[in-house]
């Protein structure tokens, strides 16, 4: 039975319903508790914050009031929070988008190394996704300034002319991704090499034979083989990169202007800034909202293919 | 009945024991401990340097500074503050925040601490600090946190390339074009100066010199939003056409303190509106290296009256020091800080880059020496104001800040952009 | 053959383009630890200069080992109790479907909710436990999506394995754990090691958790890091060398690791 017709598939339990079912609910059961415990208060606490106008300065003296959708109205007609939105979105679609590539390329060169090269390389690859949010940011800030920056020097000596990476809007916008591009990459091509290794062997043999070139083998064996598992690693690329808040935070500010204002940050500074805690965390029930309907998505694209 | 007598006789030895050493503990002198939570700067050294000194003097309390990071502190100081944790005794944040504070109740008015000998051990008294900083702490007359030292934007410029710092805002127009290669590619620097645009940074309180001097104002005497009159909008144009002339760096939209001083100190800029804190790394030769001998600091320059008369408004700030009213030290908490703020102590412990809100300590030798930048600031601290004490100031600055922003990088003309924070400002106030 | 040879030649080359380029800020982030504080910003930028130690001394001198420590145990602890109760869950959802769709929706739910958004309540609800201030605390939050992600990563490693070779191992007479263990797990090894990585490190460079959770006494290497960026100085050689401090961990577990995966490849298990 080679590996390549992958069956789902559920087991008839073997030694009684009843021991199956107290194993199930015993592997089961203490992460859904934790989980749920942790989460469901402030879930909770947020979704009915949202309907309200708690500010720090109704808090204490109890005297904030149910104002139902007023706050999502408040969103919803201010146009730099749809801008937010369409730049969240594009910013994880499109960050995400290149990292899946790159960690495609990077995935079957690294793989058809040696032992010892394959082990060196993904070591340093991996460096990147090492780097936290805060340092990384903060270290990359200085490299793009236009005057001081060690970028634009380099770009300068090589004759052209300086880029301004952080100050020009649509350039910001690219610079923040690319960071994100550089720091999550790494993840992909793990994710996507460990479904490489997963896979048999043998099939990359035949496909040798057949003298497939690699980019046929990638495409039309790896990923359709590896598909659930690439899932999984886009479907969480993808809710992180929704919430972008860090980079951006450090890099531009949410600037120029709002070009590169997220939803984060958008939150950040109407909310947030402002002691405005219904209003934030309606903008945080948004958030949720999209990530819920694209973790919808993936749910629905996962078991359409294992069916 | 001899097992019972046993386990009587035992229980009461038990009890007893207990006793004794329950009132042995009760008389020895409790240690206090006070938590100030800081935020990560440059003072801290200060505020640890006291702390020992504190504690030198008045064995029986332990002050604990928890320096708390820069990123998300405003955060974590509200969650403590109004989740009633008693875990930080002393908060520390800026001036514009007070009024909110104080409002919603987390903070205490301090005028009956300062009557209270058990804990003004040093006797100190409103009058001590200065005018400007004082007010900016105090709602209706009465402290609700003392300031610590008084910051302000100076202009530090390069005397190498400018005999005379301007000392109006026309007069700083052309100086800065003159030293900026796109107007004059003579220029040996590449821009004339820089502006602090990054958003929810410093642009608000660097454009406000602009603004007040220009004649313009959040709120005129009889409380009316003015931040859309003419003079108001005027200054906005001015600092935004800064921008447009390409007099700066073209991502000032990203600078905050850091980058305007590099930008000094690798010869970029011939001159700079900063903060007074960075006198000493500009006069540090190995720190500024290319300009630590050309420095020169110089008041914010002024516009320019009908009568000739040049107005300076620059913008003041303190750090302030308020007392949780959830804390269970409070006594001993403002104990500390009345040894903190008596001028002796604070000379004492105070280092090469603080600033002061103390009249005395302004025109104390031990403050003079080695600040390239005392006259300057004197003279700043003179003729310079802070902004109101209103519980609306720190959200009226957010407000203010994005249309700097939206100004600055085009998204809106100067006069929408102030159209939009008069709108908003009003709004704000209307829904109280 | 030539062709191909040529052809693995660039492609080898290019990776290590790329990895020159990425690893360019790391580089950075390094030197700028060993430089004295003027040599940092200066342009043209100094790539020779004499290293000197003081930033990692006066870290090392000061508070910093103690939170250190707090960073190792909150991750470790987080990584491991995230590998044990995740990789069961796993395992009882891919096989018997426990709980069906509405338990794999709650988890994804519950994953996608933004941090940020969640901090007040999220510290009303640990003030409640008693562990503010305390590793646990901050254990707990991160649970919260690092299980998720366990549960998930080994879902679906485990889904790509045939059934066959359980009902092999059942044939045989093995128990439910026993086949989890003597033969699931090392099969689902690559995915095990991945989501190990990734758990770790998530926990290690979380922020925002630890940021709000703990003042004193259960402070992480990240929350610590942003105590040298202050509005007065950004006193780079200490944020160069918290960071190198900040990425050696992750470094060596992922090292560490590395030769494990490998190892699970070459001496396998299932072919044909």
């Amino acid at each position: 039975m080679s590996k390549h017709e992958l069956q789902k598939g559920t087991i008839s339990p073997l030694r009684g319903r009843n021991r199956t079912l107290a194993f199930q609910v015993l592997t089961v059961f203490p992460a859904v508790a934790l989980v749920v415990l942790v989460i469901g208060y402030p879930v909770y606490y947020l979704v009915s914050l949202s309907f309200t106008n708690v500010s720090a300065f109704n808090l204490l003296n109890q005297s904030y009031r149910w104002i139902r959708f007023r706050n999502y109205q408040k969103l919803f007609n201010d146009p730099i929070f749809l801008r937010a939105i369409a730049h969240t979105l594009g910013y994880a679609l499109g960050t995400v988008g290149v990292q899946t590539l790159l960690g495609f390329w990077l995935a079957s060169a690294v793989y058809r190394m040696s032992r010892l090269q394959k082990t060196l390389v993904t070591t340093l690859l991996l460096f990147p996704t090492m780097v936290a949010d805060i340092a990384g940011a903060l270290v990359w800030r200085p490299l793009f300034d236009v005057s001081t920056g060690v970028l634009n020097y380099f770009i300068k000596a090589l004759g052209f002319s300086t880029v301004n990476f952080l100050g020009d809007p649509i350039l910001a916008r690219i610079t923040v991704m690319a960071v994100a591009v550089w720091q999550w990459t790494p993840y992909m091509f793990l994710f996507v090499l460990a479904g490489m290794e997963s896979i048999d062997t043998s099939l990359y043999e035949v496909a040798k034979l057949e003298g497939a070139s690699s980019r046929v083998v990638m495409t039309r064996i790896v990923a359709p083989l590896i598909r659930p598992v690439l899932l999984v690693a886009v479907y969480f690329r993808i809710t992180d990169s929704l919430r972008v808040f860090d980079k951006v935070f450090v890099l531009t500010g949410g600037g120029p202007g709002s070009a590169t204002e997220t939803i984060s940050t958008y939150i950040q500074r109407t909310g947030f800034a402002n002691m405005e805690y219904g209003l934030a965390s309606a903008g945080g029930v948004v958030m949720l909202g999209i990530a819920f309907l694209f973790g919808l998505i993936s749910l629905k694209l996962v078991s359409a293919y294992n069916d | 009945m001899v097992r019972n007598t046993k386990a009587t006789r035992f229980t009461l030895l038990l009890l007893a024991l207990v006793l004794i050493l329950g009132a042995g503990t009760l008389h020895a002198q409790d240690v206090v401990t006070i938590n100030i939570a800081v935020k990560s700067a440059s003072e801290v050294v200060t505020y640890r340097k006291a702390a020992e000194g504190f504690m030198k003097e008045n064995p029986h309390i332990k002050v604990v500074i928890d320096e708390l990071g820069r990123d998300g502190y405003t955060e974590r100081i509200r969650t403590l503050l109004l989740t009633g944790s008693s875990d930080i005794d002393i908060v520390n944040f800026t001036n514009g925040e007070v009024g909110a504070f104080a409002k919603i109740g987390v903070i205490e008015n301090l005028m009956p601490y300062f009557d209270d000998p058990q804990a003004n051990t040093y006797g100190i008294t409103p009058g001590m600090f200065l005018d400007g900083p004082r007010a900016a702490l105090s709602i209706d007359g009465d402290m609700y946190a003392l300031p610590y030292g008084t910051s302000t934007l100076l202009l530090y410029y390069r005397t190498d390339l400018i005999e005379n710092p301007p000392k109006t805002w026309d007069e700083f127009l052309e100086i800065a074009k003159q030293f900026t290669k796109s107007h004059n590619p003579n220029s040996p620097t590449e821009y004339g100066t820089t502006i602090q645009g990054k958003r929810q940074s410093t642009a608000m309180r660097e454009f406000a010199a602009y603004l007040w001097s220009f004649g313009g104002d959040i709120f005129d005497q009889d409380g009316r939003v003015v931040v859309n009159s003419p003079a108001s909008k005027e200054a906005l144009a001015f600092w935004v056409d800064l921008y447009r002339q390409g007099l700066v760096p073209p991502d000032v939209t990203s600078y905050e303190y850091g980058q305007v001083v590099e930008a000094f100190q690798q010869g970029k800029a011939a001159m700079v509106m900063q903060w007074d804190a960075a006198a000493g790394s500009f006069a540090d030769p190995e720190q500024s290296p290319l300009v630590y001998d050309k420095l020169g600091v110089a008041m914010a320059p002024g516009k320019e009256l009908a009568d000739g008369t040049v107005l300076h408004v620059p913008y003041l700030q303190s750090w302030a020091f308020a007392i949780n009213t959830a804390s269970k030290h409070k006594k001993e908490a403002f104990q500390f800080l009345s040894y903190f703020n008596t001028p002796e102590k604070y000379l004492e412990n105070m280092h090469a880059n603080d600033s002061t809100a103390l009249k005395d300590v302004l025109e104390a030798d031990g403050f003079k020496e080695g600040r390239v930048h005392y006259e300057a600031y004197k003279e700043s601290l003179q003729y310079g104001r802070a902004f109101p004490s209103s519980h609306h100031m720190d959200r009226i600055q957010n407000i203010l800040d994005f249309s700097l922003a939206r100004a600055l990088s085009g998204e809106q003309t100067v006069d929408a952009a102030m159209e939009t924070a008069a709108r908003e400002i009003q709004e704000l106030l209307d829904n109280e | 053959m030539r062709l191909a040879k040529l052809r693995s030649w660039t492609s080898n080359g290019l990776i290590w383009v790329y990895i020159l380029v990425t690893l360019f800020p790391i580089y950075w982030i390094v030197s700028m630890s060993l430089k004295p504080e003027g040599l940092i910003t200066r342009l043209p930028p100094v790539f020779v200069f004499k290293p000197n130690i003081n930033s990692y001394i006066q870290l090392l001198s000061g508070d910093f080992l103690p939170i250190l420590l707090n960073s190792l145990v909150i991750s470790f602890s987080t990584l491991t109790i995230s590998l044990i109760v995740g990789t069961l869950a796993a395992y009882s959802i891919a096989r018997y479907n426990t709980g069906g769709e509405w338990l794999t929706l709650v988890v994804l739910v519950v994953q996608m909710v933004p941090p940020m958004v969640i901090t007040f309540p999220l510290f009303i609800l640990i003030r409640r436990l008693g562990l503010i201030d305390t590793r646990l605390g901050v254990i707990l939050a991160q649970l919260t999506y690092t299980l998720p992600f366990v549960i998930w990563t080994m879902k679906q490693f485990f889904g790509q394995i045939p059934i066959e070779i359980e009902e092999a191992a059942r044939i045989d007479g093995a128990s439910d754990t026993r086949t989890l263990f003597s033969i699931m797990l090392p099969i689902a090894m690559p995915g095990l090691v991945s989501a190990s990585v990734f758990t770790f490190l998530r926990s290690w460079n979380d922020f925002l958790y630890p940021l709000i959770l703990t003042i004193r006494k259960a402070q992480t290497v990240t929350v610590a890091a942003s105590r040298f960026v202050t509005v007065q100085d950004v006193l780079w050689s200490q944020v160069g060398a918290i960071s190198t401090l900040i990425i050696v961990p992750p470094i060596l577990f992922t090292v560490l690791l590395r030769r494990r995966i490998v190892e699970g490849l070459v001496g396998d298990s299932v072919k044909g």
